[in-house]
């Protein structure tokens, strides 16, 4: 019997050679049809868990079991940064290189920690946000996090490495992943009875459930605060039987850490949402995506999925299944999100179809955000005059904040739509603020004197994802973290964000060199020019808005470079 | 005719059928909208985001979205032609498109846009990317330094030819054409210089090894005529391309 | 038109002076022109140095350091500078060594090649160091037009030197749009 390739801390850090047999047994554990063309992206993540690799010999393996080319997978591989086609070292350590690790001194870390590991079978690379900005700074080793890094503990954890010391022999600590709520709120701290929600839509039906959603106003917590009911419908009205609901768990946006929270402290709501979705549109499967940098989540999912179905409550008519993604940003983005569910490259699809007519496998499907699931378990837990009870007439309830950055308490905060910044500054003890980033890279930057702004959707400052930065932290270097992000995330499908993010990047180079005023200047229009045919022409979201942290700093940023 | 619903592109109408993009509704009509992956025999892509045009305050790509009826597009205006001009030069800084060496210079799609939007000079610094080209097949020669990746050989090779040879492997600027064999290389897949997507390539990215630079400079394809006056042509369609 | 002649230097740096050619081809049309313009720098008077001009004309692009002293003069010196032709306005045919070091340019010329005799990489410090990639003019200074193509044809010429003459901005029409 194979060991499950997710089990948390696996007793030795090497892997097993490449065995065609544990590779099946491997495969058949995590899934009854491994070799499904659609489950073509999974079986690579499994084994990449299980071998440390995806090697070529591999690929051609997995090819000539599930009928998908070589070529495919090879461009899967070239897709999803966490599949590795090269022999694995022993340790891999990725640093987070968020804004947030950045103002942390994570550049000085991965010097130290590559000066330090020359010559150590440990590959130092950094990746983006990683869901840890609470505790900068966090890296992943071989897929496990650690947290609160520093330039004294980095030192220990490179001698356990150049030692030779398994996972399991280093400092539990450093494992230590807080969940703790600092402010909590109706969403965090209601008495939820589990399976309640469900069993009262199950009794009223699908009309009922779409009604009472709409009564409560509920938007997309995701990000783009899309009406929850209007997208549960158009999937109730399409004349296909077979529809689905995906939970998009891939949190990508940097500084947000709130889906972690649920999936860990509040799974059952995560999946009781998708259960009630599932009577409201008539769907029987779901699909929970899960990003590959939350693999240390899986097992803990699993748990609970399958005390789920051991109730009865998941599995006759309504399952879930868990599917991983591997390091690609641009999987948040619903359609990109199908694709990945689908064994693809995550490319975002064109817009209509919605995923509501033409989703997953072609078929209606819902994509919410896990915080809009867990808002619907409240909502037919609690009644949707409860969910209103708080928030503002457009933006009705709450929703959680993750903090980071130069505050007393980075973490989470739950607060009604429409609270002003300021006093979720005030909550986690950021009193000398100098400017806040709202809603990640592609939000809003606001500056002390827009403290007073709103968090909701009617407003600039989204929230979100809020990352606190105090007077001496440099808003260009905000920028250009921000820049990078956008370029090493693209897809590369369309031109506008395949090219434009790099030709951003090297207008900042221009920027920052010494040169003549006109040329400055001209470099100024440009970037302007390239951020607004970003936002008109990009082909989704990613590209839209991947040059407006050059535009923020332009408007916002002159005289705090 | 005049039962046929129509939307409007710059003030002229133009009949649509159920289905329609706008662009495959502009095409049959004989409207010219500048684009390079898209192609009437094939699926649409809405990569390339040449095709963008304005509709009730939004821009979006003429090739993917939709016709209905009493919609206003604008394609000609200035700040259209100012876009597609910087998504031109975005294209040709990203990759390395050395004209004057080129076979295929005179009959290049994206050259022809070039010249047609008044293009000069690249705007933006060249990335000069390092990209492989592939010479394993005997017939076939792939430059990758002139792709824009558009998939076009993709969805030719798919639809018309039914092999499925050509796929975009990589992420974010590092998308590449790759192919559907296990050493991933050409020669090792069953195209053949007839196929169709041996035709399709709108650049010098897909070339046969022999019979290149067959017309002298001032007889090619878009020496005389701009590409909005005849359309997206290969010099080797026999005029059909894009019919 | 000015009854001032405008001063016009022209160089080339990574080119070929093929530019130059075609500048020449406007045959005919040059007498009449001379009337209105002169030379400064130019490999047609052998002027070392530029100095105040109106135009200037420079073809190739950058591929070493005096080629960015020598662009930095002209940009300086001129009032429109002009990159003429696709290795000044992209890199060109030089640029196709951009994918590899300069290390393994100057040993495959002067170490590994083939029918190499007497094999040394130069190392005379008079010349001047290779930059690491060979560059557009733009990617250096400030640049006023752009005349595509490889050489840009005659009529390009013309019409630049025509539009400044008459203090307008050239038109360059389709037929003097190429890239070739």
């Amino acid at each position: 019997m194979a060991e499950s390739p997710f089990e948390w801390l696996r007793a030795k850090s090497d892997f097993p050679e490449w065995d065609t047999d544990l590779a099946e047994q491997t495969l058949l554990n995590q899934h009854p049809a491994p070799f499904r063309p659609e489950r073509a992206l999974q079986s690579l993540v499994v084994l990449q868990q299980q071998f440390g690799q995806v090697s070529p010999p591999m690929q051609t393996w997995l090819a000539s079991k599930s009928g998908v080319t070589v070529a495919d997978l090879r461009s899967l591989v070239s897709f999803y940064q966490f599949l590795e086609p090269t022999p694995p070292p022993r340790y891999h350590l990725r640093f987070a290189n968020n804004i947030i690790e950045q103002i942390n001194g994570v550049n000085h870390l991965v010097e130290q920690a590559r000066a330090t590991l020359h010559d150590a079978d440990c590959k130092v690379e950094t990746t983006s946000c990683i869901g840890l900005s609470d505790h900068p700074i966090a890296a992943l080793i071989n897929g496990h996090p650690i947290t609160r890094l520093n330039r004294s503990n980095i030192n220990e954890l490179c001698q356990l490495i150049r030692a030779g010391k398994s996972l399991q022999e280093w400092p539990r600590r450093w494992f230590a992943v807080d969940n703790t709520i600092h402010h909590p709120g109706p969403l965090t701290s209601y008495p939820y009875a589990r399976g309640q929600g469900l069993a009262l839509a199950t009794q009223q039906g699908q009309q009922w459930v779409l009604n009472h959603m709409d009564a409560s106003g509920l938007r997309g917590l995701g990000g783009a605060g899309f009406p929850t009911a209007v997208k549960w419908r158009l999937c109730a009205e399409q004349a296909d039987p077979v529809k689905y609901i995906t939970c998009n768990a891939d949190e990508g946006e940097p500084g947000t850490f709130k889906d972690r929270f649920y999936l860990t402290v509040q799974t059952d709501q995560v999946i009781e949402g998708m259960a009630i979705a599932a009577v409201a549109v008539g769907a029987s499967k779901g699909y929970l995506y899960l990003r590959g940098e939350y693999l240390y989540l899986v097992k803990h999912i699993e748990a609970v999925l399958q005390q789920w179905r051991e109730r009865g409550q998941l599995g006759a008519g309504f399952d879930i299944e868990l599917q991983l993604g591997a390091g690609a940003y641009v999987c948040g983005e619903e359609s990109a999100m199908l694709e990945s569910l689908a064994g693809k490259r995550g490319i975002p699809t064109s817009k209509p179809p919605f995923p509501g007519q033409k989703g997953l496998f072609g078929k209606p499907t819902v994509v919410n955000n896990v915080e809009t699931l867990v808002a619907a378990t409240y909502i037919l837990q609690q009644g949707s005059s409860a969910f209103r009870l708080v928030g503002t007439e457009h933006s009705p309830g709450s929703r959680l904040h993750s903090v980071s950055g130069d505050c007393r308490r980075p973490g989470l905060y739950e607060l009604p739509q429409g609270a002003p910044v300021q006093d979720l500054l005030a909550l986690c003890g950021a009193e000398d603020a100098h400017c806040v980033q709202s809603g990640g890279p592609s939000g809003a930057l606001l500056l002390r004197h827009q403290f007073q702004t709103p968090l909701d959707f009617e407003s600039p400052g989204r929230g979100g994802s809020v990352m606190v930065f105090n007077r001496d932290r440099s808003l260009w270097d905000i920028t250009r973290n921000f820049t990078r992000f956008f370029q090493h995330e693209s897809c590369g499908f369309c031109t506008p964000c395949r090219a434009g993010t790099v030709a951003m990047n090297h207008l900042l180079d221009r920027y920052e060199q010494p040169t003549t005023a006109r040329q400055k200047a001209q470099t100024r229009a440009d970037m302007i020019e390239l951020t607004q045919l970003m936002q008109h022409t990009s082909h989704c979201g990613l590209g839209k808005t991947a040059g407006l942290p050059v535009l923020n700093f332009l408007n916002q940023g002159a005289g705090h470079e | 005719m005049s039962d046929q619903p129509q939307f409007q592109l710059d003030g002229q109408p133009i009949p649509f059928q159920p289905g329609d993009t706008i662009m495959q509704a502009a095409h049959r009509a004989g409207v010219y909208i500048p684009h390079l992956c898209f192609h009437p025999q094939f699926r649409p892509h809405g990569s390339c985001r040449l095709c963008v045009v304005n509709m009730q305050g939004k821009t979006v790509s003429a090739c993917t979205q939709p016709a209905s009826i009493d919609l206003e597009v604008h394609s000609e205006t200035t700040e259209l032609r100012q876009s597609r001009l910087r998504l031109i030069q975005l294209l040709f800084a990203e990759g390395n498109h050395f004209c004057p060496s080129c076979e295929t210079s005179g009959n290049c799609q994206l050259q022809a846009l070039a010249y047609d939007l008044g293009m000069t000079h690249y705007h933006y610094d060249p990335f000069y990317p390092t990209r492989i080209p592939d010479g394993s097949h005997p017939e076939l020669f792939i430059d990758r330094d002139r792709c824009i990746q558009c998939d076009l050989c993709g969805r030719a090779s798919e639809q018309a030819d039914h092999k499925a040879i050509y796929l975009l492997a990589g992420r974010g600027q590092h998308t590449h054409v790759a192919f559907r064999s296990d050493d991933g290389e050409l020669g090792s897949t069953q195209a053949q210089a007839e196929d169709r997507a041996s035709h399709v390539c709108p650049v010098g990215c897909i070339l046969p090894k022999s019979g290149n630079y067959p017309d002298i400079a001032g007889a090619r394809l878009y020496d005389q005529i701009p590409i909005h006056a005849q359309g997206n042509h290969r010099r080797d369609d026999g005029g059909t391309h894009d019919d | 038109m000015t009854t001032k002649k405008v001063r016009v230097a022209t160089c080339s740096l990574a080119g070929c002076f093929g530019c130059h050619m075609s500048f020449l081809d406007m045959d005919e049309a040059l007498i009449p022109l001379l009337d209105h313009i002169e030379f400064d720098r130019s490999p047609l008077t052998d002027i070392k140095t530029a100095t105040r001009c109106d135009i200037g004309l420079i073809e190739g692009g950058l591929c070493n350091e005096e080629n960015k002293e020598v662009l930095h003069q002209f940009r300086e010196q001129c009032t429109y500078l002009v990159a003429v032709g696709a290795c000044a306005i992209n890199g060109g045919v030089p640029a196709m060594r951009n994918h590899l070091s300069v290390q393994a340019c100057l040993e495959e010329s002067y170490l590994d090649g083939l029918g190499v005799v007497d094999a040394q990489i130069p190392n005379d410090p008079e010349l001047p160091a290779l930059l690491p990639k060979v560059l557009p003019l733009q990617a250096e200074v400030a640049i006023d037009f752009f005349l595509p193509g490889c050489p840009p044809p005659a009529a390009a010429f013309l019409e630049l030197v025509q539009a400044v003459l008459e203090q307008r901005a050239p038109n360059l029409d389709y037929a003097s749009r190429r890239f070739d």
